[in-house]
């Protein structure tokens, strides 16, 4: 390894060789270093120190570090793979995967039941699904009374819970998610088919030249 | 896959991204997922209506758009609400106000319609979702053209129009 490798390696804990990434992931060797230019610009806009944390994350997403948001806080949560408190180049790589366009089903639908399982107990309970209801119902205009709220609550679960046990568990999510794929629409980021052109990572920062040579 | 993009037509859930430092234009489309939400949307309306986690899905928590596109911003972007009129009044007055301002009607289906005016700048899709048996959400998204014009046309004459009763 040449030595930018290793002044990456220090200005940026947890970077992974892009060459590995690419390996283990959906991108390719230029598209995980067109992600490392993101990278880049999101972990060094509040604190430079490679890392994302929550509030650079919050102001990448809304554009407003302070705007907390129980949804934004899951995927964030679920982002920080070592549970560190920070998003380290690899967890955003690994994670940001599962949204390509060609990710498995299988892992969307994991990802999924994981960022609505709130208190990550193996289920989705009613409770959490009012929680996020209502979450959401505060973030909008719509205004809904709470019988209203009862009444979406109890069809959606007479629809995905099956065995009437109050919670969906992994298989009924993966039958509901199959009979109302919609849902599964936030889980596919377009972007990252282009992103290589969005986010030019010039060749003599490329690393793969470094082994190459 | 540009000349797919252009020989097929429009989906509702079509955005246009500028890019960080650079001036072009890219459409993004969920092209599977759309075909398959229409699909369910169109041959089912009776009997389908948005679930929870269809609701929850509008976050814009769950939209990491913001990761990648600088200008994008889901509060100016667009709105729901809910209504308790019919989806078939809310689409007739969408319809009369795409008239009267003298925008295009780009795609229409039953419970939707995309339109365009002033030179490309101002690009709204309507549609209306069935929550209860009395209750429909409203979604008004910008899609394409300039945040601004969205923004004060919303605001200032298409919601007030659709709001009124």
């Amino acid at each position: 390894m040449g030595c930018f490798s290793s002044k990456v390696a220090r200005q940026f804990p947890g970077h992974e060789d892009p060459v590995a990434l690419a390996s283990q992931t959906a991108f390719s060797v230029s598209e995980v270093e067109a992600l490392f230019e993101l990278y880049k610009s999101i972990s060094s806009s509040v604190v430079d120190d490679g890392l994302i944390s929550k509030e650079e994350f919050q102001l990448a997403l809304f554009k407003n570090r302070k705007k907390e948001n129980l949804f934004a806080n899951r995927i964030f949560e679920l982002f920080d793979v070592k549970h560190k408190g920070v998003i380290d180049f690899s967890d955003f790589v690994r994670s940001l995967n599962v949204f390509h366009p060609n990710a498995s089903l299988e892992d969307k639908i994991d990802f999924s039941f994981k960022l609505y399982d709130l208190d990550n107990t193996g289920f989705i309970e009613r409770q959490e699904v009012k929680q996020m209801l209502i979450a959401l119902l505060c973030e909008s205009e719509m205004k809904l009374a709470d019988e209203t709220v009862e009444i979406i609550l109890d069809k959606t679960f007479l629809d995905a819970d099956v065995n009437r046990d109050g919670k969906i568990d992994k298989s009924e999510w993966e039958n509901f998610v199959c009979r109302n794929p919609s849902l599964l629409k936030i889980m596919t980021l377009h972007y990252l088919r282009d992103i290589t052109t969005t986010f030019p990572s010039f060749v003599f920062n490329s690393e793969v030249d470094e082994i190459a040579a | 896959m540009f000349d797919a993009l252009q020989s097929r037509s429009i989906g509702f859930n079509s955005h246009i991204a500028i890019k960080k430092g650079n001036h072009k234009e890219i459409n993004f489309y969920d092209e599977e997922l759309n075909k398959a939400d229409d699909e369910k949307k169109d041959g089912e309306l009776a009997s389908t209506s948005l679930n929870a986690f269809d609701i929850i899905s509008f976050s814009s928590g769950l939209n990491l758009s913001g990761l990648f596109d600088d200008s994008y911003n889901s509060v100016d972007d667009g709105e729901r609400f809910v209504s308790t009129e019919s989806p078939e009044n809310l689409m007739k007055k969408v319809e009369e106000f795409a008239k009267e301002e003298r925008l295009r009607v780009k795609r229409r289906k039953e419970l939707g319609l995309e339109m365009e005016g002033q030179n490309g700048n101002l690009m709204i899709s309507v549609e209306v979702y069935r929550l209860t048996d009395t209750l429909f959400v409203v979604e008004a998204k910008r899609s394409g053209g300039d945040a601004g014009c969205f923004k004060e046309t919303w605001k200032n004459k298409l919601k007030p129009v659709i709001m009124a009763t």
